[in-house]
């Protein structure tokens, strides 16, 4: 009987090994957004028509906001110190340099990289902290060679990051005049997100729930195809 | 005796499918990451549809928590707070209807050891009440008592995930042990009566009642010993409070409706007790059904039963040290 034990065991071990990885994945899909940030982007191109630059501003959900500025000196009508704003934003834009910004820029099918970020301004608005910052790419994408995609998203999707509502939330500047913008809300295929809620914690890192959640926005110009 | 052990091997199975599929994601799992294309390519199923369905609903409740807070704190009205108690009692329900660490645990403990309907559901009411009421001692404790700023209470959350996250090890440490020492007596008692099995070897499970006064039946368990695993359990999953229960607690506090958000919290816990007594039930249920096949004292049954307690340790301590081991990354780039 010890051997019919034995066989029972060997035949389980590998069920129960592949128990424990599911449920240590299942923790990724318990990942849901505890916080929302409204998106405003323009889009800079330089004078030779290509893009060279993303104007983000970034607007912080009004629990985030109470919740972030509890404790910080405030002023008579109420809006928080100003330096206590700047220093929580510059803390956020310190984190967030090792996430790409939460920016993603790809034109054919590469990645562009960015080479830093100026103009950061942060303020408080309608009990919403506000954060504005131009991210610059490494190398200027010409217009000509094909659509641009971009998406600004957080990978964990622990944060959902949309494009504000009620319009103007996209502005193509200094774009040659036959560039177009398309906006492509999230459409998660069910698999695939599936498919990310199961990842584990290391492989989610960069590629996680949160691109499934993404929008999309698509730069067209001329005869781009 | 072949039949007593294929039945047994149906039950490890069955046993096995349970908890897997509650998890949702026994379809996604077997995937290497890199098959994303083609995963998009082919047909979802009905668990990939049901947790996409899930997570979509989820994302709803953040907002609308917002704004019944924010309506709470102009209007101070009965019906407004009555808006966010609802609506705290669904993202209860639906925050445990999808998978997590909590569910992890109970249904892995569950399925593996034989417990009561009734005490299946008194853990998992046990667990929401702890971790709400660990949500509330953490935030109060911290905010009005120690004076942090409600930011800071993150850091304290990151501590009490961290030292949950032992406890599950811990717990499931427990169960190897618990199991292992049965298992030897076991073993050890079948040694010393070898006869006794081999006699019998054609008798089948039910005439199998050789040595059954040396095995320790589940039943004859320690009550004791019982107690300390299901308060390993309800400790483990409820010091480790909700995220999204400390921010509602935390902003409702600086809106000074700090009952508003005591109120969401336990309507918050209530929503995810229903929710994982439902699981509890059909886990505890699948499991007694099958479980009525293999007679309780059969000597393989017995060691068989052992062994599935074992694997449902080593799980559990399995999981406990994957999801510690997953906390020691770094915090989320914008300080939530």
């Amino acid at each position: 009987m010890s051997h019919q034990i034995a066989r029972l065991a060997a035949r389980l071990l590998p069920l129960l090994a592949a128990m424990a990885l599911l449920s240590a994945g299942a923790e990724r899909a318990a990942a849901h957004p505890h916080a929302w940030i409204d998106v405003k982007v323009k889009v800079l191109f330089d004078d030779k028509g290509r893009l060279y630059a993303l104007e983000e501003t970034w607007v912080f959900d009004p629990l985030y906001t109470a919740f972030s500025l509890d404790g910080v000196k405030q002023s008579k009508d109420g809006s928080p110190d100003q330096k206590a704003v700047d220093a929580l934003m510059h803390e956020n834009m310190k984190n967030i340099k090792e996430y790409n910004y939460l920016t993603e820029v790809e034109s054919n099918g590469v990645k562009a990289k960015f080479s830093g970020v100026r103009d950061i301004r942060s303020g408080h608005r309608d009990k919403r902290l506000r954060l504005t910052f131009t991210l610059l790419l490494e190398s200027p994408i010409d217009t000509a060679a094909g659509p641009i995609e971009y998406g600004v998203f957080d990978p964990t999707y622990y944060i959902e990051m949309l494009h504000a509502e009620g319009g103007g939330a996209i502005e193509l500047s200094g774009a040659p005049a036959d560039c177009k913008y398309r906006l492509d809300p999230a459409n998660p295929n069910p698999n695939a997100v599936a498919l990310a809620a199961a990842l584990d914690r290391t492989q989610s890192a960069g590629d996680g729930l949160g691109k499934y959640f993404a929008e999309r926005v698509t730069i067209r110009c001329g005869a781009a195809p | 005796m072949r039949r007593g052990t294929v039945r047994l091997a149906l039950l490890a199975l069955l046993l096995l499918a349970i908890p897997s599929s509650s998890f949702a994601q026994s379809g996604a799992g077997d995937r290497p990451a890199a098959a994303t294309q083609q995963a998009e390519a082919t047909q979802p199923g009905l668990v990939a549809r049901a947790l996409a369905a899930i997570v979509s609903e989820q994302r709803q409740f953040h907002r609308k928590l917002a704004a019944s807070l924010e309506t709470i704190r102009k209007e101070r009205s009965a019906a407004a707070a009555w808006g966010l108690i609802v609506i705290s009692f669904l993202y209860g329900v639906f925050h445990a209807a999808g998978p997590g660490h909590g569910k992890a645990i109970l249904t892995a403990y569950l399925s593996t050891h034989r417990e009561r309907l009734r005490r299946g559901i008194l853990l998992s009411a046990a667990a929401a009440t702890v971790q709400g009421l660990t949500a509330i001692l953490l935030v109060f404790g911290l905010t009005t008592l120690a004076g942090w700023a409600a930011r800071d209470t993150q850091s304290a959350v990151h501590w009490a995930e961290q030292i949950s996250f032992v406890l599950v090890a811990a717990l499931g440490g427990y169960l190897v042990f618990r199991a292992a020492a049965g298992l030897r007596r076991s073993l050890a008692g079948r040694a010393a009566h070898a006869h006794g099995p081999h006699a019998h070897a054609d008798d089948g499970h039910s005439h199998d009642h050789c040595g059954h006064t040396h095995l320790p039946v589940p039943d004859q368990m320690d009550s004791a010993r019982d107690m300390r695993a299901m308060a390993g359990v309800v400790l483990s999953i409820g010091i480790r409070p909700c995220s999204g229960a400390v921010l509602v607690l935390a902003v409702a506090n600086l809106f000074g409706i700090a009952w508003a958000g005591i109120a969401a919290v336990f309507a918050m816990s209530l929503g995810t007790a229903i929710a994982v007594a439902t699981l509890a039930l059909l886990v505890l249920s699948a499991r007694n059904l099958v479980a009525a096949l293999v007679a309780t004292e059969s000597r393989t049954a017995v060691v068989g039963g052992q062994i599935v307690a074992l694997a449902g340790g080593t799980i559990i301590l399995a999981l406990g040290g994957m999801l510690f081991v997953g906390s020691l990354g770094p915090a989320h780039p914008l300080g939530m």
